[in-house]
């Protein structure tokens, strides 16, 4: 009998023949395939396959500096690593150090010269000719009667030189640099030392103590592989001073735990019993010129007094001033957050008096001079934000380097002029500084030009470093020393300014003429003394090809004189009140700092760090606001809100709400609407120039 | 039964595409350049190590499949009367041109492999990823993803991507079963620079 094939025949076949394709290899290889495809558009950029050549260079996204090994092919770097034997990093190198070859390729490269219209958070940037943009800042600096700034985010390099040069022809110009940063505590013993103008550093490998106030040493602070071979040799005991338990907390030898915002009164008892238990030295009492009247001004903070408000008991405070007192060697300093940003001048001051109370500056294992930079024994004085009036700025110029430090554009806007003002920043890549810019320079990208190294502010020694060109240069992109000398030039000022290769050559002939130090080869990984080298023009190649000069180490001088002058303002109405926004960051992911998207991403996707958004709460103030693991809430402050992912953390005060600054989310990158998106734009800056705790309120969504 | 065989022989043409057409579709089939007889090199007569071809140089890197400067060392004239060996000297070795093989291990560029890691440090033999290569006498037919671009030896033999040898496969999870077995506790940087 004959049967015709039915509608249901046809679906039974193709139904059961789907399900036998299912049930093969095709579906999944299928979607492995597009998967890879996806890696292989036109588009994708790709590597090059050929010999590998190994070049040597300096890192420059941030002040420490490191070098650098790079693998190349065809010229272009694939692959960077550490330099094993350098003498600071121990080959080591940060997250962003090992990426540091993507920069140039970054989606939010600038290659051409920008205006933005409209306000911050809904700036519109329009291309603009680099000689319009020129001339128009040229103009705007004849017309200001304001100040003229230049930020500099990197000082103490050739550039700096350049731009204090350039200020001081401007009659009004003010020499700005990162506010934040691991100079803080030397800076204060500078003042302190009747402002003294050696330079002064951190001798860690001859210490037998550090104690840390917040500051994140284990965590991307000064040179990393430096802290992290500190760390590994064990020969000298950390204690940090943290609010919550931190990376750095977490492999200190000792943690105390002290409520945020109350580190002053911590370092006032520790000063309270060194000097009260007489465990300051009479030669030390001899030379500080204040003594009677700071001793009275600290009479008030007993460890007795202070513990209710610090949460920490009398006796420890009195077994850290006592073995402090006691160390062979010690160095305490302070915080200075990457994204939390500085202590208030007068804790600053107070956790420096420290090191000079103890006896520990001028002394190995302790804070010691450096030899200045040769042929730069004066400097001229930077400014402090603090010293700046507010409103005061008409024209500001933004370095295109980096400090890795969160600097809040609300302090900018504080001291800029209302109207009429002008911002200029050099950026090779758009950042949330660069955003609110009038005028935005493209400035050359990591490894397409010739720069000079940083010099880290903690070092024991002056150094100096370059990053010679390995990428092709774009094309409308310029120096800031161009920028300098073409401003110069159209405002008739009586300057003589190098080119950028010229100034670094200067360096390297003053070196050379001073014949002080020894450079480290990283080729061969070995130590040449400076005056093994004929010429400066020698010296000058051998730091091209990758080497680092150091110094000297600076003769220890005993402190003579110091003056404390500490005044004392009220402190405990501050810590009063419902919940704090407290913000912290890692090095290199705030403000200027922008990095590989790959690491945002792997960032984003391990939890290796917090992104901006995501905020960590005690598990009593969750149950307080109703708040559970992972649910979202409305973060307000009074210069606005923003919606976050809650964490919980039992180390976290109660009350306090620990919000991470960056990395930023993978794909929020882009920093034209960064009101209101931004943990770093919530935070009030305070007159002192802080903004490490702001009141704020958590609502759940 | 009639619904059982419909559904039976929809069961095996589904099956049949899957197993059988996909991958014929899936793959494109070249033949090398030229062939070559590694057991010739490696065996009693030539008695050579894969290394002393596939160097890992005085810096670590490992130059991967000979340049013809390495042939020449050996083949600046023909050693026998093949076919094979006379075009090798004269397409090749004579005008310095180099052979464009096609690589059956080739990786994406993202995927960071040291063999100087992995044979020096990790004491790893040749064949526990390129299985028995050097005692091979001709070279197979090269197998290319038409998706992908990448080699089949990359996914396996088997379309099934289970393998019957343990080297068959370079998928990345055969490197993470591999690194976990050994106890190496390595992240995403260790091979995605």
């Amino acid at each position: 009998m004959k049967q015709s094939i039915t509608r249901r025949d046809i679906l039974k076949l193709t139904g059961s023949g789907i399900l036998g394709v299912m049930l093969s290899p095709l579906p999944w290889k299928l979607l492995d395939d597009s998967a890879i495809w996806t890696q292989n558009w036109e588009r994708t950029p790709k590597l090059s396959h050929g010999p590998v050549t190994t070049l040597f260079s300096n890192c420059t996204l941030c002040n420490a500096g490191c070098g650098l090994q790079l693998k190349c092919v065809e010229g272009r770097p694939y692959y960077v690593s550490g330099v094993r034997l350098h003498p600071f990093t121990h080959g080591s190198l940060c997250a962003r150090g090992i990426s540091s070859h993507h920069m140039a390729h970054h989606p939010l490269r600038i290659i051409h010269p920008h205006t933005f219209s409209g306000n911050a958070g809904s700036s519109r940037m329009t291309a603009v000719s680099y000689q319009d943009a020129v001339s128009a800042v040229v103009q705007k600096i004849r017309s200001a009667k304001g100040r003229i700034a230049i930020l500099d985010h990197q000082p103490g390099r050739a550039i700096s030189e350049v731009y204090r040069s350039f200020l001081q022809e401007t009659k009004n110009g003010i020499y700005l640099t990162s506010p934040s940063g691991e100079n803080r505590t030397l800076d204060a013993v500078k003042e302190m030392l009747n402002n003294c103008k050696a330079e002064l550093g951190y001798d860690f490998e001859n210490a037998k103590l550090v104690v840390s106030f917040g500051a994140p040493l284990y965590d991307g602070w000064g040179i990393p592989g430096r802290m992290t071979a500190l760390k590994n040799g064990q020969s000298c005991k950390f204690i940090q001073i943290d609010g919550d338990r931190s990376r750095t907390a977490m492999q200190s030898n000792q943690w105390i735990s002290i409520t945020p915002g109350t580190e002053k009164l911590l370092a006032l008892s520790v000063v309270f019993v060194l000097l009260n238990d007489n465990l300051v030295s009479q030669s030390v009492r001899r030379t500080i010129n204040d003594y009677s009247s700071f001793k009275t001004a600290v009479a008030q903070y007993s460890p007795e007094a202070t513990s209710t408000a610090t949460g920490i008991s009398a006796k420890v405070v009195r077994a850290l001033a006592r073995e402090l007192a006691s160390a062979e060697s010690a160095i305490i300093l302070s915080g200075a957050d990457p994204g939390g940003g500085p202590f208030d001048l007068e804790t600053e001051k107070i956790i420096a008096s420290l090191n000079l109370l103890i006896g520990n500056v001028g002394k190995s294992g302790g804070i010691v001079v450096k030899n200045n930079f040769p042929g730069q024994e004066l400097h001229t004085a930077q400014i402090q934000w603090t010293s700046v009036p507010d409103h005061s700025i008409e024209v500001l110029i933004v370095d295109s380097s980096d400090s890795g430090y969160a600097l809040p554009w609300n302090l900018i806007e504080q001291k800029l002029v209302e109207k009429n003002r002008c911002i200029v920043t050099l950026s090779p890549i758009l950042n949330e500084i660069s955003a609110h810019a009038d005028y935005l320079i493209p400035a050359p990208g990591n490894f397409e030009s010739l720069m000079e190294g940083p010099a880290p502010a903690s070092n024991t020694t002056a150094v100096f470093s370059l990053s010679a060109p390995v990428l092709t240069r774009q094309e409308n992109c310029v120096e800031p020393i161009e920028l300098i000398k073409e401003l110069s030039a159209k405002l008739s000022f009586a300057l003589v300014i190098p080119t950028q290769e010229g100034s670094l050559r200067q360096r390297a002939e003053t070196i050379h003429f001073a014949k002080r130090g020894s450079l480290f080869i990283y080729a061969d990984q070995q130590t040449k003394s400076v005056s093994d080298y004929s010429t400066p023009d020698d010296l000058y190649n051998e730091l091209l090809k990758g080497a680092l000069w150091m110094d000297e180490p600076g003769k220890q001088i005993p402190v003579r004189s110091m003056t404390l002058s500490i005044n004392l303002s009220p402190f405990f109405a501050e810590q009063q009140g419902g919940l704090k926004l407290i913000a912290y960051g890692w090095r290199g992911t705030t403000s200027s700092s922008q990095m590989s998207p790959i690491m945002s991403k792997l960032f984003q996707e391990s939890d290796l760090r917090s992104s901006n958004g995501s905020v960590s709460i005690h598990p009593e103030t969750a149950a307080t606001l109703g708040l559970k693991k992972h649910e979202y809430a409305t973060l307000s402050t009074k210069n606005g809100m923003m919606t976050v992912k809650i964490t919980i953390d039992p180390t976290v005060h109660p009350n306090v709400i620990k919000a991470s600054v960056g990395p930023l989310p993978n794909g929020a990158e882009t920093p034209l609407n960064p009101a209101g998106d931004n943990i770093l734009n919530l935070c009030e800056v305070k007159s002192t120039g802080t903004w490490r705790i702001t009141d704020a309120q958590l609502l759940k969504v | 039964m009639r619904d059982k065989i419909l559904l039976l022989a929809g069961f095996v043409i589904g099956s049949l595409i899957g197993w059988q057409a996909f991958p014929l579709a899936l793959y494109k089939t070249e033949e090398q350049p030229m062939q070559f007889n590694h057991k010739v090199h490696t065996g009693e007569q030539g008695g050579m190590a894969c290394t002393d071809c596939h160097i890992i140089n005085e810096t670590g890197r490992f130059q991967g499949v000979p340049t013809i400067a390495k042939c020449a060392e050996c083949h600046a004239a023909p050693i026998g009367s093949t076919k094979q060996e006379q075009r090798m000297v004269d397409e090749y070795i004579t005008p310095n041109k180099q052979i464009p093989w096609k690589i059956y291990s080739r990786q994406p560029d993202n995927a960071f492999f040291s063999h100087a890691s992995h044979v020096t440090i990790g004491e790893m033999k040749c064949e526990a990823c390129h299985g028995p290569q050097g005692s091979s006498e001709s070279l197979k037919p090269y197998k290319e993803n038409r998706i992908s671009g990448y080699s089949r030896d990359i996914w396996g033999v088997s379309i099934s991507g289970f393998q019957s040898e343990s080297w068959q496969g370079m998928k990345m999870s055969k490197c993470i079963r591999c690194h976990t077995d050994r106890g190496r506790k390595d992240g995403c940087i260790a091979c995605h620079k």
